[in-house]
């Protein structure tokens, strides 16, 4: 066996000094590098993680956001209508009413203008007649010559007066 | 052209023998740890240049480790073990492709009646059974010791030795067998690949110096990969398997 050993090159003094090399060099870089690089992947893992999420959520709330300006702007359009709308309706109204009211007051004024036309008219008819009489009885005295009596002398004149 | 199994001995420290090979393991190790020091010295949240380079080796890793774990916990646990083997591996074996490796050396006289040989300074560091038994032997060790911390070591030890029918006492010799086997298979399939890489490129660079090798190094970086890969997922599968009870 020795000789198969010694044939291959093998030295349990190299082997230890190998192994040795080999343990010395997997406890520093476990120190070293391991430990710190995989804490810090692990880190960022959950990091990358977390924002993620975060971006995720954000996303959500952004959308919700949206949804409820986009309703809240519906709404404002539907109310904006409804107060035009209204608006509108009332100044219809109120134009109707006055234009009614200036209606009515117009027919009133001239229906009073007529009234008093008439009136005037007849109060001018009166007067004609009034006076027609009084013209007439003074032709009729003229003509006749003679005063009659008064009271006689304007039955008569309305008595002409009917009769005309 | 003279190529040997066994590694050239430079010189000799506290009754220690430094072979080349040697030398790059330790030259692995210190670039390896170079490395680190700068890819974490300033760990920042945003990695950039070697920090990021670092980052997904170790990622790629552990999702790698995962993938066959499929636990968490576990593979915080084989992290560490997999992952030094496969990085050391794999620089070790692409190191060995760097001009001057086998080429920068002396000639050593005095040996074999003066005829002089070359001995070369440097040697990729798998080409020596040394290098990947030490390696194998970690690997099958920690899978031992991963199996008792996760069953406890009456339960781990009735795998091997179980006297409750002739059959489980027989397949508990298996098991035992399957261990050593596990070694020698690790150390030599890896020795095995970049000792054959070794002595292909110099041959080819031997018969046709310029262009000719250039596929094959590109070949060897494949392999030097390919075996980094399959000792970190071998021992990877035989650390699951520990753990696992049956």
């Amino acid at each position: 066996m020795p000789e198969i050993f010694s044939k291959l090159g093998l030295d349990y003094k190299l082997i230890i000094a190998q192994i040795v090399n080999f343990v010395l060099l997997l406890i520093i870089l476990q120190r070293l590098a391991y430990k710190p690089v995989l804490k810090m992947l692990k880190n960022r893992t959950d990091k990358i993680d977390k924002s993620l999420k975060q971006a995720k959520k954000i996303e959500e709330e952004l959308k919700n956001t949206e949804e409820t300006k986009l309703a809240e702007i519906k709404k404002a359009k539907l109310e904006a209508q409804e107060i035009i709308k209204e608006a509108y309706d009332t100044s219809e109204k109120k134009s109707q009413e006055s234009l009614e009211k200036t209606r009515s007051k117009t027919q009133e004024i001239v229906e009073k203008a007529k009234q008093e036309i008439k009136a005037e008219k007849e109060n001018s008819v009166q007067e004609a007649k009034k006076e027609i009489a009084d013209i007439s009885i003074l032709i009729a005295k003229k003509i006749i010559g003679k005063n009659i009596d008064e009271n006689k002398e304007k039955d008569l004149v309305d008595d002409v007066l009917r009769k005309v | 052209m003279h190529v040997s199994i066994s590694p050239e001995i430079i010189t000799t420290v506290f009754g220690i023998p430094i072979t080349n090979t040697l030398i790059t393991s330790v030259i692995a190790t210190a670039v390896l740890l170079i490395i680190a020091y700068f890819a974490t010295k300033r760990m920042r949240e945003v990695p950039s240049g070697l920090q990021n380079l670092f980052e997904a080796i170790i990622e790629a890793l552990f999702k790698m480790i995962d993938g066959v774990t499929r636990d968490r916990k576990q593979t915080y646990q084989f992290f560490p073990l997999v992952t030094t083997i496969f990085i050391f591996i794999i620089l070790s074996n692409w190191l060995g492709l760097v001009p001057g490796f086998g080429s920068i050396g002396f000639f050593e006289t005095a040996r074999e009646g003066g005829h002089s040989s070359f001995v070369p300074l440097l040697r990729s560091a798998n080409s020596d059974l040394n290098t990947t038994l030490a390696l194998a032997i970690v690997s099958v060790f920690a899978t031992q010791v991963f199996g008792i911390a996760a069953l406890g070591i009456w339960k781990y030890g009735k795998k091997f030795i179980n006297f409750s029918s002739p059959i489980t006492f027989f397949v508990g010799i298996l098991e035992l067998v399957s261990e050593v086997a596990k070694m020698i298979s690790f150390s030599f399939r890896l020795f095995g690949n970049v000792f054959a890489g070794e002595v292909l490129l110099i041959v080819i660079m031997t018969l046709v110096p310029f262009i000719a090798p250039l596929p094959f190094f590109a070949l060897e970086l494949f392999v030097g990969f390919v075996q980094a890969l399959v000792f970190a997922m071998l021992t990877t599968v035989f650390l699951k398997m520990a753990v696992t009870a049956h």
